[in-house]
């Protein structure tokens, strides 16, 4: 069983490496992703915030973390609907830096919504993957996800920043 | 004469109504304080008049004038007719008077008896022409001239009796003057008459002279006032007329190209104040209603955008819910599998069940809000090829099944692929579904063309259904079979009709229990005409 703590924020060291960023503030829906990550062991590098400025505060070193200094993500998985700033305004600030400009994003969303899919695929978004509401197509379809990023797929070198 | 008279005595009471108005402003311009006080309302009430009785007034001054002048003129020249009548007898009698004076000349120096009855016949003229012209005589000057004339005329014929000697029995005792004596007497009271008679020609001839000057000089002045009565009152009321129509033109096009109407502004009381009023009041109304038209506009463009919202959020929010219903129900049935015992598995099996129903449902809702919010984009395109590949996507629902597909090529029509796709897709699906009991299950399609359409159509042998119902195929929600013997939401064939509703083609289904069923729905080829608008109407019956 796993605990929302043991993935809060605190909980993770700010200078461990993080593999997936995830961005996701119904904590219910964190804690399926996480599970199903964990049971194909990628939950080990994780790190999840609950809000857009937090996401962004994290990949860019400001705010709560101005004082860490991890190596961009693998993969963001990223929520579209998000307090504070929503999915659309995180993505397109990653895609306005050009240190994050080329860092894989995929959108994981409840959304079917046609103009969502255009809009961030127009932003330059890596995958858009709609959540399954059964919990074995969810389980499964994230953990294809983590497997494909962070094991499968390949970025260039200088993309994620050594720190 | 007397008849001409007559006619003039029976004009007057009609022409003293008449003459009131047209006179009203002559007693003013006589400026008398009596009068100019009279005059002034009826000046303030000219001006007030509206714009018809105006032109009213204005085409009946000429009228009213004319029949002015007609009438006076009438009388003028009866009294001319009168003059140079009185002048004529004033002629013959200057005539007569010398011809008695030759005939008593005559009489005395050859006492012929044939002159006496000429002079008598003379006399009697004379006196019938005195008659006359005293009868048409007014100046009193002429009335007494002519009774001094009378009275000579009357000493002349006393004279002349004289002369004859037979009016009086009584001379033959007296000494009878003279016959030369009587003579002079008459040739003197001739002589007296003369004069007179001539005066009496000179008098009536410069009167009658000076009279038909005088009404020519009448009649001038009536025409004169007549024309600058007209030209008083048309100019100002052509100059408003013209103004008034400029202005009026001038505010409603800039009525026409702002959208704030300007308030138009003429002063006074008659139909173009009116008509500014009515205006303005128009415009106003106009601006109301446009105010109201965009105001509901806007209300629509929120309540799309708050559907939008909605539908949006029901996507979202609505399926995280579900999602931790059936998630956290696997971590369950996962993690504490052995606490569990079958019934435990079994209603963990309903609630999980129920949690993926409502995902259906509300992919369905949100797939019928989008069918309905779709903007059509008609292009041509290979129809028999988007079946064939939309039965190869529903491969998985018919896995493990013998079924017969039957597809000859298919015609093409201008409609939107998008939405088409999802029509053959619910339709397909349905067909699979519906003949899940069959073996082998048979599913055709055909087309034909039809005048100003395509109709395509999908038969199966499956289920089918009760013709009587077939009027709730397309409602929203509404199935015709239990959901244990065939699932599904009923969103489906709603789906269908609201795409093909969006093309304005139709859409029926024939069937029978057991039987089969046949969908078939029809598209217009070419820009929507009248023969589709009666399709249009004749679906929404369905």
């Amino acid at each position: 069983m796993v605990s929302n703590d043991s993935f809060s924020n605190d909980s993770v060291n700010n200078d461990s490496v993080v593999d997936i960023l995830l961005v996701e503030d119904n904590p219910n829906d964190a804690e399926l992703a996480i599970r199903a990550l964990k049971k194909n062991n990628l939950a080990n590098h994780l790190e999840w915030v609950r809000d857009g400025a937090a996401a962004l505060d994290f990949l860019f070193h400001r705010g709560a973390r101005a004082n860490s200094h991890n190596r961009l993500p693998r993969v963001v998985l990223l929520d579209l609907r998000l307090p504070k700033l929503d999915g659309i305004e995180v993505l397109t600030a990653i895609r306005a830096n050009p240190e994050t400009r080329e860092l894989p994003v995929v959108v994981l969303t409840s959304s079917q919504e046609e103009q969502d899919l255009v809009a961030t695929y127009q932003l330059g978004v890596n995958s858009f993957v709609t959540k399954p509401v059964g919990f074995d197509a969810f389980a499964r379809t994230v953990a294809e996800l983590g497997l494909y990023w962070v094991l499968v797929n390949r970025v260039p070198p200088d993309s994620r920043r050594d720190q | 004469m007397r008849s001409r008279r007559a006619v003039s005595a029976c004009l007057p009471s009609w022409f003293l109504a008449v003459r009131a108005a047209p006179f009203a402003p002559r007693r003013q311009r006589a400026g008398g304080r009596g009068s100019s006080d009279v005059g002034v309302p009826i000046v303030k009430s000219v001006i007030a008049m509206d714009i018809k009785a105006k032109l009213k007034l204005i085409g009946l001054l000429p009228l009213i004038m004319a029949v002015l002048f007609g009438l006076t003129f009438y009388r003028g020249q009866d009294r001319l007719d009168v003059l140079r009548d009185s002048t004529l007898l004033a002629a013959e009698m200057l005539d007569e008077l010398r011809q008695l004076e030759v005939l008593s000349r005559h009489i005395v120096e050859t006492r012929a008896n044939g002159g006496r009855r000429a002079g008598y016949q003379l006399l009697e003229d004379l006196d019938s022409q005195m008659l006359a012209l005293q009868s048409a005589a007014r100046e009193p000057n002429l009335v007494g001239m002519l009774d001094e004339m009378a009275g000579r005329l009357l000493l002349t014929r006393i004279h002349f009796m004289n002369l004859d000697g037979l009016s009086v029995p009584a001379l033959g005792q007296l000494e009878p003057p003279p016959s030369w004596e009587v003579a002079e007497r008459l040739r003197r009271s001739i002589a007296v008459l003369q004069p007179m008679a001539r005066r009496l020609f000179r008098d009536s001839d410069a009167a009658a002279l000076a009279y038909g000057r005088q009404l020519w000089m009448v009649e001038f002045w009536l025409l004169a006032a007549t024309a600058l009565l007209v030209m008083l009152l048309t100019y100002p009321t052509l100059r408003r007329v013209a103004t008034a129509i400029q202005s009026l033109s001038r505010e409603t096009r800039h009525v026409g190209e702002g959208g704030h109407p300007r308030d138009l502004v003429l002063s006074g009381e008659d139909e173009f104040a009116q008509l500014a009023r009515d205006f303005n009041h128009m415009a106003h109304r106009l601006a109301d209603a446009e105010q109201a038209r965009e105001r509901r506009a806007r209300d629509l463009e929120e309540a799309v955008k708050d559907l939008e919202n909605f539908s949006y959020s029901v996507s979202h929010d609505l399926r995280a819910p579900l999602r931790a219903i059936d998630g956290f129900i696997g971590i369950l049935e996962e993690d504490y599998a052995a606490s569990l015992d079958d019934e435990g598995r079994r209603l963990f099996g309903v609630v999980s069940a129920n949690a993926k129903k409502m995902e259906q449902l509300i992919d369905d809702i949100l797939a019928l809000s989008r069918a309905g919010r779709l903007e059509l984009d008609r292009i041509d395109f290979d129809m028999g090829r988007l079946v064939e590949e939309v039965w190869e996507d529903l491969s998985a629902q018919r896995a493990g099944r013998a079924v017969r597909f039957l597809c000859p090529r298919l015609p093409n029509v201008a409609c939107d692929p998008r939405a088409i796709r999802q029509v053959w897709q619910n339709l397909l699906a349905n067909a699979i579904k519906f003949t899940r009991g069959q073996d082998p299950a048979m599913i055709e399609v055909r087309a034909e063309r039809r005048p100003g359409m395509v109709c395509y159509r999908l038969s199966d042998n499956g289920a089918g259904f009760d013709p009587a119902y077939s009027n709730k195929l397309f409602g929203l929600f509404l199935r015709l079979h239990g959901i244990d013997e065939f699932e599904g939401t009923g969103v489906g064939l709603a789906i269908v009709k609201r795409f093909i509703d969006k093309h304005q083609g139709r859409v029926e289904a024939t069937g029978a229990t057991g039987a089969g069923a046949t969908f078939s729905f029809c598209l217009p080829t070419g820009p929507p005409k009248g023969s589709e608008e009666e399709f249009h109407g004749e679906q929404r019956l369905v």
